[in-house]
């Protein structure tokens, strides 16, 4: 504006009373500004924003309007003149000249109390409070009972720190000027300073009291309680409040009012959002929504924090933006965009068709429960699998990388296929850290934190981090002025990334966008269910495979008649069944061969022929070779030595040397893998004591429990050392086995000699 | 710069290529860990045919090849000139190595590391493993394949300590080395196992069938004297004109305690074939001494040319000590007696002796001793023989034949030398060193020989313990009398498990009935037809000492025995250095009856 150029009041300006209220002018701005755009009209714009500012700020618009005031009443147009001359001098930056013009009217006037205060204030706008207290204790000298000297004097006094002086002088002023709301807004604040919240809210409920408060100086007080409160972390009586406001405007309301309610909370949210209050903040934002009618910007909407929103969800205006941004900071999709994702699905498809060719090819049996792992594991793997390719796909099909974009009101994380949405609102703190490499500057690292949040980008170049962070602190100072003034609706850029889409994020976390164009065998669900029916589908297959193998290892030991004999136990139902049965059987030809060569007339033997031909017939039929020989003592104690461990080495030798090593196998009957006995030896050992024999009760048994020989009972003089030999030596001598006429030890104890040998 | 391409079909062309590259890695893999070498080795001296899988190749003699399978099972055939001679079903488990088919199992291979160090002080590399007799084995990871491994190799830098390779290798020899080895280090099954697979594949290999008998009777005595009889009527049904064959059954009823059996066969075979040489010998051989010896000079007079009776006489008349009558008879067959250096000689020397020509029997035996050289086997027993012969060892002070040859042996390997000095003096009776004991690996089943007879010099306590542990392949180191003399002597101690253990590895050709009725006095040790002089000798002793224990008058016992073991020996060293049994109820320094 030029110096000397008269200057309109601000109510001209706007077009408005004096006596307008805070809705009307607001509407009023709107309406102008609408006509003057700042491309077509940039300086009407401008005066059109100064005059909203001014009178928009209740201290500036009182402080003006004092000043028109105290012309009006009491001074001359020529002091009048002189005044608006300082004004003039202080609006162009022309501080000394301004002071100038008021000393000398003070010199003239020293009880021109207007001057002093403004100059007072101007020692304040310059940073200079103790020169600013100087002037209103002047003034209070002069006019002890000035209300307004003592709200400038508490102005001073809480600049410089002395806020319990300060609070006395806002109580004063409060004192004089008894219908001032004023003074006890700024007492509240003072309060809040001290950490006397309980006090400034008691301030505020008095203020609201005050006779003559027009209806929006009463909604202003209240969003300012209900504002502290949420501040404070007194959510329940916030509650209290913000449904009183709500009551007191309701939906049928005038809709300005409701506007300007609107305005009033954004204002009150940006200074929470300025005291790094978000929750408090968004609360308030939430609740002003429901003032904001339904066809403005829901600008005034809660700022949620690191929303995901995909790109395909974003508006047409947002996508835009994005693509635009991405051609000017060379964000598009780069080799290592896609390489991190296929390395992925690599290897995670190799784990999976490790684990199925294994689940196919493997050759060990595997019982219902493995095959139920299998099943889980592919399914698993398969869904891993799919994930990964879908992320894949997800990122070849979108043209981005990763790159960082600042936004009117947000600072815009871009990956790929979306946006992480950061509301500069909650941004608390930017740090910049230079990295190097080998001493060498390489980037600088851009370390945010939004709401507590860490948030980091990286920069090429000192330089162009700096001006990133001070762009960033700029934008963000903007932003809440904006809010406080209730202007965000009306600034560029709201349709790229709408609030109500982000709004919708923060209840669901992520905005996706419509269904993707990708296969759906991607999909992690049918990949699962794929895998778990690729495993299934294996089962016949690796059951057959691993029947032949085990086949193929029983086959391949074609002379040993243990192998044979478990598959077929194992697998009775077997297509090779037949030739493992064959086997068998040539097998037990072989040995029927030996036997009748081995056991030929004449040999001492050669009567057991038939025990064990039905061995072997025993054998063919259950396909098991083993022999059990339990021993069991009648009666615990009588017998000194566990005779099994030598009963069963002596029918191992004894059926070795009619049949041949590895024909039949003999065990005490405990833990035995060769299947169901064919013959069942029972020796019951007891001692006859009168006359002090030793008797074995003897049988044998076949598969069936049917008896295979005669049971016997032999004795022996229990007093003979060699007590068991002559028993066992009458056994062989009465079934005619092998050893019978043979003198030569049969269980084959211990030496004695050997045992006492020394070394 | 442009915006890059977000086309689906693009990105799932991507997609395909990445699934397609890792089910390629996937099978590569599967394909790789399934597939097995398989070393082909032709030990025997003809060219074969292979067959195995898909493949056909031929295998010429001594070559080897490889070639690789899949895992699973694999058929093998093995032809010569359209005759089958192996049809083997293997299989290729999962995992690595390698497998060798050695055809009918003929080539001598071993498995052995090879170890580069930089340490030119390294410690030896261990002993090389035989592989077994079957044809199909499976190894580790073999670096040299019937290759000669470097000499040298270069290691990083960083490596320190050695570096081991494995290496198969062959031996030189053919399939009896492979036999040998086998049978020496106690793997008698697998040595059965590849003889008789060659006595099946190739019928004339008579070599192949004689020692798929000789280890199948090995194999036989394990499961007990039913099996290995009838493995030796099999074989004696299938030789008939053969008296080895014949006298191979016999021993082995006769351990059996069958011999009633083999007289009354005998009696029958002549009664059927009055004619024959043979029978008569093989009777006579089951006869008491003074019939047997009627009916062999009968059969002599007869045909008096015929080798057989000639030899049957002569034998018999070294049984009887009919030194005289026996002489002229060796003289003859030591003239026109193609066997006469490998069966008769050692008896020409006991009829010297018997007629007190021991310095004649020396000399012999002294000229019998090869000249030494290192290629060719110690001749040990022909040492031994020097050395009774002498009647004593006297490898220190005035040279001699013996202590030349004993010297030599040593300076050429001392091990070897360390063990011919000990089994020399354990078998004389004479002072065993510890140093050279302690020489000698523990495995060696003649060191078992010389432990027992150091231990016999103790007395049967001292040896009931190594004689326990002790198996057939040591008293294959020891004359047949040591196991009687023990065996009886067990008995006598009321051992009788250790003495029926003692006689039955000792392959004695005694059944464990008589011997127990010798010991118990129940029976006359003359009336065991078949025992050497030296083996009754044994007996007699254990029936003296019965006598001792007695107390009954055993001088006449204890004469016979000297007269019936007059070398060194087993029996001379318990005649000599065991306590005499006192009596019960002996006072002590009461003279011994």
């Amino acid at each position: 504006m030029v110096k000397d150029e008269p200057r309109r009041s601000p109510y001209e300006v706007l077009g408005v009373a004096v006596d307008a209220d805070a809705r009307v002018i607001k509407k009023a701005y709107f309406e102008r500004i609408r006509q003057n755009p700042p491309e077509t009209h940039p300086e009407v714009f401008k005066q059109l924003r100064e005059a909203y500012e001014l009178l928009s700020d209740p201290e500036a618009r009182q402080a003006y309007d004092a000043s028109v005031a105290a012309q009006a009443e009491g001074g001359t147009s020529e002091e009048d003149a002189r005044l608006r001359e300082a004004v003039e001098l202080f609006d162009a930056g022309d501080t000394g000249g301004g002071r100038a013009v008021l000393n000398r009217m003070l010199l003239e006037q020293p009880d021109f109390h207007e001057a002093r205060l403004l100059l007072g204030r101007s020692f304040l706008w310059e940073g200079a409070p103790e020169a600013a207290l100087t002037e209103f204790d002047e003034v209070l000298k002069r006019a002890p009972e000035d209300w307004r000297g003592h709200m400038h004097r508490g102005w001073a006094l809480n600049r410089l720190s002395r806020l319990k002086e300060a609070a006395d002088a806002y109580w004063r002023a409060g004192k004089y000027g008894p219908s001032e709301v004023g003074p006890r807004v700024a007492l509240a604040d003072c309060l809040v300073e001290m950490r006397q919240v309980d006090d400034a809210l008691e301030v505020l409920v008095q203020a609201l009291s005050l006779p003559g408060l027009p209806r929006t100086e009463v909604l202003s007080l209240k969003i300012r309680r209900t504002a502290m409160l949420l501040e404070h972390g007194r959510d329940r009586e916030a509650a209290l409040g913000l449904n009183e406001l709500d009551a007191e405007v309701p939906a049928s309301a005038d809709p300005e009012l409701r506007r300007w309610m609107g305005a009033q909370v954004s204002a009150a949210a940006a200074h929470l959002f300025s005291q790094h209050k978000s929750h408090a903040a968004n609360r308030l934002l939430e609740f002003g929504r429901r003032f904001q009618p339904d066809d403005a910007p829901a600008a005034e909407m809660a700022f949620p924090n690191g929303v995901h929103v995909d790109i395909s969800a974003l508006p047409e205006a947002g996508q835009q933006w994005v693509h635009a941004g991405a051609e000017d900071a060379e964000g598009w999709r780069t080799q290592w965009s896609w390489v991190k994702p296929a390395a992925f699905t690599f290897a995670l498809a190799l784990a999976t068709f490790f684990v199925l060719a294994h689940c196919a090819f493997g050759t060990r049996e595997r019982s219902v429960s493995e095959w139920g792992g299998f099943a889980v594991l592919a399914a698993g793997l398969c869904a891993a699998t799919a994930f990964a390719a879908r992320r894949f796909l997800q990122v070849m099909t979108q043209p981005y990388g990763r790159f960082t974009l600042l936004h009117q009101l947000h600072l815009v994380e871009v990956m790929t296929d979306h946006v992480i949405v950061w509301p500069l609102v909650h941004l608390q703190d930017v740090q910049l850290v230079n990295q190097h490499a080998n001493g060498a500057y390489t980037y600088t690292l851009v370390e945010m934190r939004f709401n507590g949040r860490r948030v980091v980008t990286f920069c090429r170049g000192e330089r162009a981090a700096k001006d990133f962070a001070e762009r960033l602190v700029a934008q963000r100072r903007r932003v809440l002025e904006l809010l406080s003034r209730g202007l965000l609706s009306a600034e560029e850029g709201m349709a790229q990334l709408p609030a109500e889409l982000l709004a919708r994020g923060a209840s669901s976390g992520r905005v996706r966008g419509p269904r993707s164009r990708l296969p759906r065998v991607t999909h992690p669900l049918v990949a699962a269910g794929l895998g778990a029916l690729l495993v299934g589908a294996t089962v016949i297959p690796q059951r057959r495979a691993t029947e032949a193998r085990a086949w193929q290892q029983a086959a391949v030991q074609s002379s040993e008649l243990g192998p044979l004999l478990k598959f077929l136990r194992a697998r009775p139902d077997s297509r090779f069944s037949a030739q493992a049965q064959a086997r068998v059987d040539a097998e037990l030809a072989r040995v029927r061969e030996r036997l009748e060569s081995r056991l030929a007339p004449g040999s001492p033997a050669a009567s057991s022929l038939p025990f064990f031909t039905g061995l072997l017939d025993a054998v063919a039929r259950t396909h098991s070779r083993r022999v059990v020989v339990d021993w069991a003592e009648a009666s615990r104690g009588q017998i000194p030595e566990d005779v099994s461990v030598a009963l069963v080495p002596a029918w191992q030798r004894l059926l070795d040397e009619a049949l041949g090593r590895g024909v039949l196998v003999v065990d005490a009957g405990r833990d035995s893998k060769e299947g169901p006995p064919v013959l069942t030896v029972r020796v019951g050992d007891a001692l006859r004591l009168p006359d002090r024999h030793r008797v074995w009760s003897v049988s044998a048994k076949g598969p069936g429990g049917e008896e295979v020989v005669a049971p016997l009972e032999l004795t022996a003089d229990a007093t003979d050392p060699k007590v068991t030999e002559v028993l066992f030596h009458a056994w062989m001598d009465r079934w005619h086995l092998p050893g019978a006429g043979d003198r030569r030890p049969l269980l084959l104890t211990a030496s004695i000699l050997a045992r006492s040998a020394k070394p | 710069m442009s915006a890059p391409s977000t086309s689906v079909r693009r990105g799932l062309v991507f997609l395909a290529i990445i699934l397609g590259c890792a089910l390629a890695v996937v099978a590569m893999l599967r394909n790789a860990a399934s597939v097995q070498e398989v070393v082909f080795v032709n030990g025997l001296d003809f060219t074969v045919q292979v067959s195995a899988g898909s493949e056909r190749f031929p295998l010429k003699r001594n070559e080897h090849r490889v070639r690789a399978f899949p895992e699973g099972a694999l058929d093998i055939t093995v032809t010569r000139d359209g005759v089958p001679l192996a049809q083997d079903m293997v299989l290729l488990p999962e995992g690595g190595g390698h497998f060798v088919y050695n055809v009918l199992g003929a080539a001598p291979l071993y498995v052995s590391n090879v170890v580069y160090s930089r340490n030119a002080n390294a410690a030896p590399e261990p002993e090389p493993r035989p592989l077994l007799g079957t044809p199909f084995e499976r190894v580790s990871r073999v670096d040299f394949v019937l290759t000669e491994p470097p000499s040298r190799i270069s290691m990083s830098k960083n490596s320190r300590g050695a570096v081991t390779r494995v290496r198969l290798g062959r031996i030189d020899g053919d399939w009896v080395t492979r036999f040998n080895w086998l049978m020496t280090s106690g793997h008698t099954a697998e040595a059965h196992r590849l003889a008789d697979t060659l006595a099946r594949a190739l019928p004339d290999m008579k070599e192949a069938k004689e020692l798929a008998l000789f280890s199948r009777m090995s194999l036989d005595d394990g499961e007990g004297s039913h099996a290995v009889v009838a493995t030796a009527r099999d074989w004696r049904d299938a030789n008939p004109d053969s008296l080895d064959a014949h006298r191979l059954w016999a021993y082995q009823m006769r351990r059996a305690g069958r011999l009633d059996e083999v007289r009354a066969h005998y009696t029958a075979e002549l009664a059927s074939h009055p004619d024959s040489v043979l029978m008569a010998i093989l009777l006579a051989r089951t006869e008491p001494g003074r019939e047997a010896l009627a009916r062999v000079e009968a059969l002599y007079r007869a045909h008096p040319d015929d080798l057989r009776v000639r030899r049957a006489l002569a034998m018999f008349y070294v049984r009887e000590q009919q030194w005289a009558e026996a002489l002229p008879l060796f003289t003859a067959l030591a003239s026109d007696d193609p066997e006469y250096m490998e069966r008769y000689a050692d008896a020409h020397d006991e009829v010297l002796v018997g007629l007190g020509r021991r310095e004649e029997a020396e000399k012999r035996a002294a000229e019998r001793l090869p000249p030494f050289d290192a290629k060719t086997p110690t001749p040990w027993n022909e040492l031994l023989q020097l050395a009774r012969f002498r009647g004593k060892l006297a490898l220190t002070g005035a040279n001699s034949p013996l202590k030349q040859y004993v010297s030599h042996v040593a300076v050429e390997d001392k091990v070897i030398g360390a063990l011919l000095r000990t089994w020399l003096a354990a078998s004389m009776g004479e002072h065993v060193s510890g140093d050279d004991l302690r020489m000698v690996p523990a495995e060696l089943p003649r060191r078992s020989a010389a432990v027992i007879l150091a231990a016999l010099q103790e007395g049967p306590e001292a040896a009931a313990g190594p004689i326990a542990s002790a198996d057939t392949r040591a008293f294959h180191f020891m004359g047949s009398e040591v196991g009687i003399l023990l065996a009886a002597e067990f008995e006598r101690l009321g051992d009788s498990a250790l003495a029926a253990r003692t006689l039955d590895v000792s392959r004695a050709e005694l059944g464990f009935a008589e011997l127990q009725d010798v010991v118990r006095g129940t029976r006359d040790v003359d009336s065991l037809v078949s025992l050497r002089g030296e083996e009754r000798a044994a007996l007699l002793l254990v029936v003296a000492r019965r006598q001792d224990a007695q107390g009954v008058r055993s001088t006449e016992t204890y004469a016979r025995v000297k007269k019936l073991a007059p070398l060194p020996g087993a029996v001379t060293i318990a005649l000599s250095k065991w306590p005499r049994p006192k009596p019960v109820g002996a006072v002590a320094g009461a003279p011994v009856p």
